[in-house]
């Protein structure tokens, strides 16, 4: 379903420095599997996230979704693509049915096939009662149940869904997580990235562990304990790195966290400052 | 015509703006409240404040012992009539100045004056200190010189930077000129004198301006800054709202997720500030119209709404509202949030300032450079017709170079809003923006880039042709050869080819791609050439029947066609000129038109495509009495370049029909002469015509045929 091969992405800084966010990544997802994408802040997920759902052009490389190139056909691609995260904004002042109506009419979709899923959304995710209300009143978890109808709008086969918990609250959380695993078992194609790694070991098929812009290891959790011989997926995590660095993890992450300047094109958010619960399992 | 997802995204944004109270306010709060407030209370604020310095009493220093002299000058007869004009001077009835409402200039009177006795120097520190508002400095016998006929010197100071000084001054001297006329007429009269012996005939002006053309001098300068400051009043908040503020409010990233093409977003997004643009303009015209009509006595003031010329100023308002929101569109677009978007757009700001003093500077009028200057254009056509002047030269003018320059914003803000470093970036873009080292290569240039080239090219081609024919024409001398051929290779390679060339290598475009240049199959060729030989004829004999309706007026080119018939007479003359008027702007127009710019628009439908291609070739072409066909041949050539794929066939037929238009009359015998003004051009001769149109139908059939079976290689990235 979905093939990434030698993604590479250069940004160019305001000094006109290259900097390698991306670094010739290839992997593959099946059709229906659920492929979490994980790593620390800065390793290259939302870019990578964004060349998938067609955001972002890459600088070499490719990204194929059923059969299209995203370089040649960013459109059909996008067509083809579901793209949540959660610091995406609502419109203020559209209420959550014009919301959809807005994004199915982009999408192309006819006016009657339209209205009936877009009923069918707000009957399927609970936002019926305040359907008409504009979204600037609404709850963060209302606003969440409106982004993830919104995503759904068109029926895209593949969910690029790029930290989507980040920030929520515990209740909010659990509803994109149920929302995340039953679209799994619905049969669509999601790749998701996180650095809340203990909150998708249950629901991902398999994992790419990404750092630095490459690809560090790739395989079902079994896979990867068995790799790494240790039973966390955290720890899977650290002493990967620490293999491919040659040094203590907790030195590169220490001067990960000092060193280099947040990358363009990235979201260079931490937990802490959006309020995460902060789990013993984040590797940021 | 307009495209499902582009009126998605044009209702969105009108629902979402309609529903924001700040748009609300500005849009239409604002004007409905702005202009009654501000003409009404501004004209009985000033009414009241002429009316309290009217009523006053002013005191004035005298000389001492001149008390009685100056009691009999007040009581002289006339003072009521005097002092209606006393503090300016000017006719009561001269018709009102331009931009000052009529009832700001009525007056009231009071004469009075307090005089008071004092020696020169308290008179002096009263005036300085305001204690009095003007000194009298006069003989105290002055009554004695006058009857002795000797000179009489009458001073008045007075402090010119205050009003209420400046008012007596003006009482003062009307006292003087009565008593002047008094003694005057006491003279006369002892000499048994008329006075047409002092006046032997008397001057009346007479205003014959139409009421119309009084209140068409007054808006005149008036209104085309209020339209262009409303027009950029409307769209501001909109633009960045759009832009900028979807950036921060994080909503932009779900936008551009979605399966459209960011020209399609930004058409969108632009259709709606125009709207609001122009939907703010009219509610704001609407309002000061009927603020003035509301004004109490207008009539008397012979003051009416220039009726007629408002839908052509409406008309001129459209291109110069979607110039607006497509420049403040891209401006917006470069900022990362709503703060910065207002600095980069607080330039656009000056524009109608630098406008308006254009407008108001006497003897300025729409002429020249000034024909293309965009948005002055604008601002000057508006004053002309609201004087009842204006030639349709001017509007189409003036009509065509804003369109362009309006496309030119909307494509330079649809290449701004499709790139990534813009859209993610939370730092300034403009240098990401503009670096050719970040461009992706491409094959052919985007509908956006095309479209801006040629909107940049209109006005410095236009300036260039100016500035050479400036330098190089001299009518007293004639056109000499060297000349032309300046005046002819300097735009032609260096801003037709050159500029395209440009372009393609700054924004890393395939050569071949982007100006055809591929080998073409024989029948494209043949076809070219049959069209070439048959089109020039045709061209005449559609020229010929639009001048039967359409007065044909030679104009500057018909003087530059009678100054190339001497350089046709020798064989060397017609080989230059073969080369100047034939192949030049064969190679040249062709590249530029057949080349980039339909290579841009490929992407659209193909007859839409080439439409525009014709529009935008026969705009480039002045006068505009050949536009139209100069339009139909542009479908023409574009229709062969697109057949055939080739670049090639399409110079072949431009040669042919150039070089054919140029030489073959001679070689025909055809009467094809440009008549006098005013006079229906000749028309071709049926055994001419006829072979000429199955020339061009086989031709026509040849091209068809040609269809070279080109890879449509999708283009790269997300194409606009």
């Amino acid at each position: 379903m979905i093939h990434v091969r030698e993604l590479t992405k250069i940004f160019h800084t305001h000094q006109g420095q290259e900097h390698k966010a991306v670094d010739g990544l290839s992997f593959h997802v099946g059709p229906g599997e659920v492929y979490g994408l994980l790593g620390p802040n800065g390793a290259g997920k939302t870019t990578t996230l964004r060349m998938l759902a067609g955001l972002m052009q890459p600088s070499s490389g490719e990204v194929q979704i059923d059969g299209v190139s995203g370089s040649s056909d960013p459109l059909a691609l996008k067509q083809r693509t579901g793209f949540l995260t959660a610091n995406t904004g609502l419109y203020a002042r559209l209420s959550p049915r014009e919301t959809l109506l807005y994004f199915g009419q982009l999408r192309g979709i006819a006016p009657p096939e339209l209205k009936a899923q877009a009923e069918q959304l707000l009957q399927l995710l609970g936002i019926r009662s305040y359907a008409d209300r504009r979204c600037e009143g609404l709850s963060t978890g209302e606003k969440q149940r409106v982004q993830i109808a919104r995503t759904l709008i068109g029926n895209p086969p593949v969910l690029v869904l790029d930290e989507p918990t980040l920030g929520l609250d515990v209740l909010t959380n659990r509803l994109i997580l149920n929302f995340i695993r039953q679209a799994g078992q619905a049969g669509r194609t999601i790749v998701l990235s996180t650095h809340h790694l203990d909150e998708v070991e249950s629901i991902c098929q398999r994992f790419g562990l990404l750092h630095r812009g490459k690809l560090l290891a790739e395989g079902t959790l079994g896979e990867l304990r068995a790799m790494s011989g240790r039973e966390r997926l955290s720890d899977v995590f650290l002493t990967l790195v620490e293999r491919v660095e040659g040094q203590s993890v907790m030195d590169s992450i220490s001067l990960a966290q000092v060193g280099p300047a947040p990358q363009a094109g990235t979201v260079p958010l931490s937990p802490a400052a959006k309020g995460s619960s902060g789990s013993s399992h984040d590797l940021s | 015509m307009i495209s499902p997802k582009i009126r998605a995204v044009l209702v969105k944004e009108l629902r979402d703006l309609l529903r924001d109270r700040r748009t609300i306010f500005a849009a239409v709060v604002v004007p409905l409240l702005l202009w009654p407030v501000m003409m009404l209370g501004m004209s009985e604020v000033a009414q009241m404040a002429q009316a309290r310095l009217e009523r006053e009493v002013y005191d004035v220093a005298i000389p001492p012992g001149t008390t009685e002299f100056f009691a009999m000058l007040s009581k002289l007869p006339g003072a009521e009539e005097d002092s209606r004009e006393a503090e300016s001077g000017e006719p009561a009835a001269e018709e009102p100045k331009a931009g000052v409402p009529p009832l700001m200039k009525k007056k009231t009177s009071s004469p009075a004056l307090n005089f008071k006795s004092m020696a020169d120097a308290d008179a002096e520190k009263a005036l300085a200190a305001g204690a009095i508002r003007a000194w009298v400095n006069l003989p105290p016998d002055i009554e004695q010189l006058i009857k002795a006929q000797q000179p009489a010197k009458v001073e008045v100071q007075y402090d010119k930077a205050e009003e209420r000084s400046r008012q007596a001054a003006g009482r003062i001297e009307k006292l003087f000129e009565r008593y002047k006329r008094h003694k005057v007429d006491e003279n006369l009269k002892s000499r048994n004198l008329r006075r047409e012996f002092l006046e032997p005939f008397a001057v009346t002006l007479h205003n014959v301006a139409l009421a119309e053309k009084v209140g068409g001098s007054l808006l005149g300068a008036v209104l085309p800054l209020l339209f262009i400051v409303m027009i950029i009043t409307g769209s501001i908040y909109p633009a960045i709202d759009m832009t900028a503020g979807e950036k921060e409010r994080s909503t932009l990233e779900t936008l551009v997720g979605m399966p459209v093409r960011p020209i399609e977003i930004i058409s969108g997004k632009f259709l709606a500030v125009a709207t609001l643009a122009l939907g703010n303009a009219a509610l704001n015209v609407a309002s000061f119209a009927v603020t003035l009509l509301l004004l109490p006595g207008l009539k008397a003031a012979n003051f009416q709404l220039p009726w007629s010329a408002l839908p052509l100023t409406l008309l001129l308002l459209i291109p110069l509202a979607l110039l607006f929101a497509g420049l403040l569109l891209a401006v917006a677009s470069l900022a990362a949030n709503q703060k910065e978007a207002q600095v980069y757009c607080l330039p656009i700001y000056l524009l109608p300032m630098l406008g308006m003093m254009v407008v108001t500077m006497p003897g300025i009028e729409l002429e020249g450079p000034l024909l293309l200057a965009p948005v002055l254009n604008t601002a000057l056509l508006i004053k002309e017709l609201f004087l009842g002047h204006g030639t349709a030269q001017q509007v189409a003018f003036v009509f065509f170079s804003t369109c362009l320059y309006a496309v030119g914003t909307v494509a330079l803000a649809a290449r701004v809003f499709a790139r990534e470093e813009v859209l993610f970036s939370a730092q300034g873009s403009l240098r990401l923006f503009l670096k050719r080292r970040f461009f992706k290569p491409a094959l052919h240039p985007k509908p956006g880039d095309a479209l801006l080239v040629l909107a940049l090219l209109f006005p410095i081609n236009f300036y260039c042709q100016l500035a050479l024919a400036k330098a190089l024409l001299d009518p007293a001398a004639g056109l000499r050869p060297a000349q032309f051929s300046v005046l002819v290779l300097v735009p032609q390679y260096l801003l037709f080819l050159g500029l395209p060339l440009a372009a393609a290598w700054y924004l890393k475009l395939d050569f071949a791609r982007t100006f055809l240049w591929r080998k073409p199959a024989l029948s494209g060729l043949l076809g070219a050439a049959c069209l070439g030989c048959g089109s020039w004829l045709i061209a005449q004999q559609l020229v010929s029947w639009q001048s039967h309706f359409w007065e044909y007026t030679p104009g500057d080119m018909g003087a530059l066609d009678k100054a190339l018939v001497p350089l046709l007479a020798s064989a060397r003359g017609k080989v230059l000129m073969v080369f100047l008027i034939g192949l030049t702007p064969a190679l040249c127009e062709e590249h530029l038109f057949r080349g980039f710019l339909l290579q841009g628009l490929r992407s659209s439908r193909k007859w839409l495509a080439l439409l525009s291609v014709g529009l935008i070739f026969g705009a480039y072409h002045f006068p505009l009495f050949k536009q139209p066909v100069v339009m139909l041949l542009g479908v023409t050539l574009a229709y062969v370049a697109w057949q055939t794929s080739s670049i090639w066939p399409g110079v072949l037929f431009h040669f042919l029909h150039n070089s054919l238009s140029l030489l073959a009359p001679a070689a025909l015998s055809l009467e094809l002469e440009t008549p006098a003004a005013g006079k229906p051009l000749p028309g071709v001769p049926l055994k001419f015509l006829v072979p000429a149109v199955v020339l061009f139908l086989a031709g026509l059939w040849l091209v068809r045929r040609a269809r070279a079976k080109v890879v449509n290689v999708p283009s790269h990235a997300s194409g606009i």
